[in-house]
């Protein structure tokens, strides 16, 4: 079997593996993906994962996102050779989280610890949404709330700068790598006091349709204020712009983000999934 | 015996303050004195200088016309540290703006070691005066004012045939550092400080009690003016640190 | 005049003293921000105010001045007046000095504003129902009721949750450690303590002498600064060493910038610009300026890097920059010495 680096170039070819939300991501700055090839170079599997503190001095982790192959032989392979890969960028740990069975008793048998637990990632319905709208009661916004699509280059930057350097990325590990573009500008909101950026939601729309919130965040001597209204803001863009049936995922990545989700939704809970790791040491 | 009039206390309140102001400013000054720069150092013993003066200001107006022991010594004591303090000031006022603003070094040079001779001579005469005076003590019998000045048995200030060469020596240590500063400040327009600033406060502070009596205002007036021209230079003459040294 | 009355004089009139001086020295000092400076300039010129109105009031109660009743309680209001808007002037100052955001104070003015305007109103009403205080005619001195207290709870209460926003920020924000707690507390409390417990009116010359101690600080700021480009110089670098020593700063990266020296001072708006908060910049070299921060990773530096890079490039100023990353076992001093012997 042949392994090859997938790219957005011949990502096309493994399309039957690798969904087109993932496919989307290939081109991300710490994300790695292996393809295998059968003996007639037809592809038969992949891997995506990505890199974690792969650029400051904390060990370097690896998440698996996905792992797909025609067979068990495949997969396994893949397996292998991405503990070669994982070797050449000083990975320490790899961890995965799935809610498909089969790839969690997989990865069980190639070392990984597994339990079942609840996922980070909550979905929230349009509708949801427009009931925040009512508890927000945001009848007007002022002018200094407004879509992100309103900022200079040089606004957001300084923003994202300004972030970076407390330490606030969200759940974007790239995110000084990812241009203002790469959000869904008119319903990710912003606080601009001053002319200068306090407070931002950013909103990613995935090939699929999903919206997933990216980065919730304000900086300035507000905040409390601010990250209510641009999230009011938000939400009522989505429900202006967004059918019915849109889903929008937001990822419990820190405790802030899972009380707020508490507080805002009814009994906001995750799909079961499956979580493990493995030492790459 | 002892007893605290509100002119005392007045006095303490005063010079206490000067004594408050200029620690504050010593301490927020550490930095400047990190610099190496020999003004900042003459700086530092203009304020220590300052502050001997305002305790030694708050010993005399406390002994001052007071009858309990010691009330007489306390009170010649105070005044002479007093005058000698003051002397020590002017001259080292004078080498102050002579290094800030001419920028001369702090060697000095033969013109200027001879110019320091008055203050030096005026200093002798008033720990002689102490001695003296103390001893040949002013009474019904002896109308002798000392050199400088004298306190009699009562506890009374009385002036000698020095008193005044002696402001005359102060005096002219003080207008030189003075037209120093105002000969030789750099700057544009917007930023050089009216020179007046510098020196009214000690105008006020030596006049205004020597006309209406009262409290002494001597120790804050001359703390205002050297906190004044000190700070207030260090928008006016440029510099660059960044090598650490001082260009121009 | 009395004594008492002449001491008063003496103390407020060196109180003005002091205040006209360095109002004059602030006036022409340079600062960046013209709004800070103008702030402080008005707290110079309330406590003026204040020291009159305490000449006036002291004239008042030696009788220098012929005085009726109203007479005597509007000077007194007038003084209330001038300690109320001092607290919210100190307050605004030290909120500004804390966020440079003129949109937060008027986002928030009602809520700033509402003690100020309560006491101003308790005043105004004072007068003719003497609820808080009353001019005593035959003694010639004022006379404070119970709810007098009220009053100083509110100028309290700006004070207070002005700390508490200093002492707050100062945790976060290194630039803070020129704004020190303790120069502007120390005399006011001591000399309102001196005030409710001596006969003199001292409260406008501790304030005078808190403020001159701000002023000091700023001067000191001053000395940390290379004076053509307004970043700091290696004096403040040796601080900052002094502060990794002691593992109260979080060093993990520098960043550093080789420009020309003549397009030194031409570059240095255009890198402020690009800037981000929480990061020291240092001026170590004719030609050389460091960026010490906490960022632990590449992208934020390359993204710096880029920008800064860039906008002097758009200027026509060619620029070089690199920058190093503090390994995991190395400590924050030796990633320090070593970064600046090979600089």
């Amino acid at each position: 079997m042949k392994f090859t680096e997938i790219t957005s170039e011949n990502v096309e070819e493994f399309s039957a593996y690798i969904d087109a939300d993932t496919a989307d991501d290939l081109d991300r700055t710490f994300f790695r993906s292996i393809g295998a090839l059968g003996d007639d170079d037809a592809p038969v599997g992949a891997i995506v994962y990505e890199l974690k503190n792969s650029e400051n001095e904390d060990d370097t982790k690896s998440r698996i996102i996905l792992l797909e192959g025609i067979d068990d032989e495949v997969t396994e392979q893949l397996l292998d050779e991405y503990k070669k890969e994982l070797s050449e960028d000083e990975v320490t740990e790899s961890y995965y989280e799935t809610s498909n069975e089969t790839l969690y008793k997989l990865l069980s048998d190639n070392g990984f610890s597994g339990e079942q637990e609840e996922g980070e990632e909550i979905s929230v319905s349009v509708e949801d949404l427009r009931k925040l709208n009512g508890v927000f009661k945001v009848k007007s916004f002022p002018e200094y709330i407004k879509s992100i699509s309103e900022l200079s280059t040089l606004q957001y930057r300084s923003f994202i700068k300004n972030c970076l350097f407390r330490g606030k990325y969200g759940i974007l590990e790239d995110l000084s790598y990812l241009p203002k573009s790469w959000f869904e500008t008119e319903v990710s909101s912003c606080a601009v006091v001053d002319d200068t950026v306090q407070g931002i939601l950013l909103i990613r729309k995935n090939p699929s349709g999903k919206l997933i919130a990216q980065l919730y965040v304000d900086i300035g001597p507000d905040s409390r204020r601010n990250l209510l209204l641009i999230l009011a803001y938000s939400c009522r863009k989505i429900t202006e712009l967004y059918p019915e049936g849109t889903e929008v995922i937001v990822r419990r990545h820190s405790d802030a983000v899972r009380k707020l989700t508490d507080k805002l939704l009814s009994d906001p809970k995750g799909d079961k999934v499956y979580c493990g790791t493995r030492s790459e040491e | 015996m002892f007893e605290l009039t509100t002119q005392n206390i007045g006095t303490l309140l005063l010079d206490g303050s000067t004594i408050f102001l200029l620690i504050g400013v010593l301490m927020l000054s550490t930095i400047m004195r990190k610099r190496g720069r020999q003004d900042d150092k003459l700086f530092f013993l203009l304020v220590i200088e300052n502050m001997v003066i305002a305790v030694a200001d708050i010993i005399t107006y406390l002994a001052d016309g007071k009858d309990f022991p010691g009330a007489r010594f306390l009170n010649m004591f105070g005044v002479s540290v007093f005058y000698l303090v003051m002397i020590m000031l002017c001259m080292t006022w004078e080498q102050y703006a002579t290094v800030r603003f001419k920028r001369s070094s702090m060697k000095l040079s033969k013109r200027r070691k001879l110019s320091f001779i008055p203050g030096i001579v005026m200093q002798f005469i008033l720990v002689v005066n102490f001695f003296v005076s103390y001893v040949f003590y002013r009474d019904d019998s002896n109308r002798f004012n000392g050199l400088v000045f004298a306190v009699d048995r009562s506890n009374g200030y009385h002036y000698g045939i020095l008193f005044v060469p002696m402001f005359l020596v102060m005096g002219f240590y003080m207008v030189v550092g003075f037209v120093l500063v105002a000969k030789y400040r750099t700057g544009s327009n917007k930023t050089l400080i009216p020179v007046w600033i510098y020196f009214i406060p000690l105008a006020v502070g030596l006049i205004v009690p020597f006309v209406f009596g009262g409290l002494s205002l001597t120790s804050i007036g001359i703390a205002m003016s050297m906190m004044f021209t000190h700070l207030g230079s260090a928008s006016e003459i440029t510099e660059s640190v960044s090598e650490g040294g001082e260009s121009a | 005049m009395s004594d008492v009355g002449y001491v008063s004089l003496y103390v407020n009139t060196v109180a003005i003293m002091l205040c006209l001086g360095v109002h004059v020295l602030v006036w022409k000092f340079k600062m960046k921000d013209i709004r800070e400076k103008r702030v402080f300039l008005y707290l110079l010129g309330d406590i003026v105010v204040m020291s009159l109105f305490y000449i006036l009031c002291t004239f008042r109660d030696d009788g220098v001045i012929p005085c009726n009743k109203l007479g005597a309680m509007f000077l007194e209001t007038g003084l209330e007046m001038a300690i109320n808007i001092f607290a919210l002037i100190w307050f605004l100052y030290v909120d500004y000095r804390m966020f440079h955001s003129v949109g937060h104070i008027k986002r928030n003015a009602v809520i700033i504003m509402v003690p100020l305007l309560l006491a101003v109103l308790m005043n105004i009403i004072n007068i003719p129902t003497k609820f808080l205080f009353d001019y005593d005619m035959s003694e010639m001195h004022v006379v404070e009721t119970s709810f007098y207290v009220f009053l100083d709870v509110i100028r309290l209460a700006y004070f207070i949750v002005s700390i508490i926003i200093l002492v707050i920020r100062k945790r976060k924000d290194e630039r803070m450690k020129f704004f020190s707690i303790g120069a502007f507390i120390i005399p006011s409390v001591f000399y309102v303590f001196l005030y409710y417990f001596t006969p003199f009116p001292t409260v406008s010359l501790g304030l005078t002498i808190a403020v001159t101690l701000l002023y000091a600080e700023m001067v000191n700021e001053k000395c940390y600064q290379d004076e053509k480009t307004g970043f700091y110089n290696m004096l403040y670098l040796d601080y900052l060493k002094k502060r990794i020593a002691e593992n109260k700063y979080d060093l993990r990266s520098i960043l550093m910038f080789n420009v020309p020296e003549s397009e030194m001072e031409k570059s240095s708006p255009l890198i402020t610009k690009q800037l981000p908060e929480f990061c020291d910049t240092i001026r170590c070299g004719k030609d050389k300026l460091i960026i010490l921060s906490r960022v632990k990773d590449k992208g934020p530096l390359t993204m710096l890097s880029e920008d800064v890079k860039m906008s002097l490039e758009e200027a026509g100023i060619a620029v070089e920059s690199s920058f190093k990353l503090k390994k995991k076992n190395e400590t924050a001093e030796s990633f320090l010495e070593d970064f600046m012997r090979n600089a």
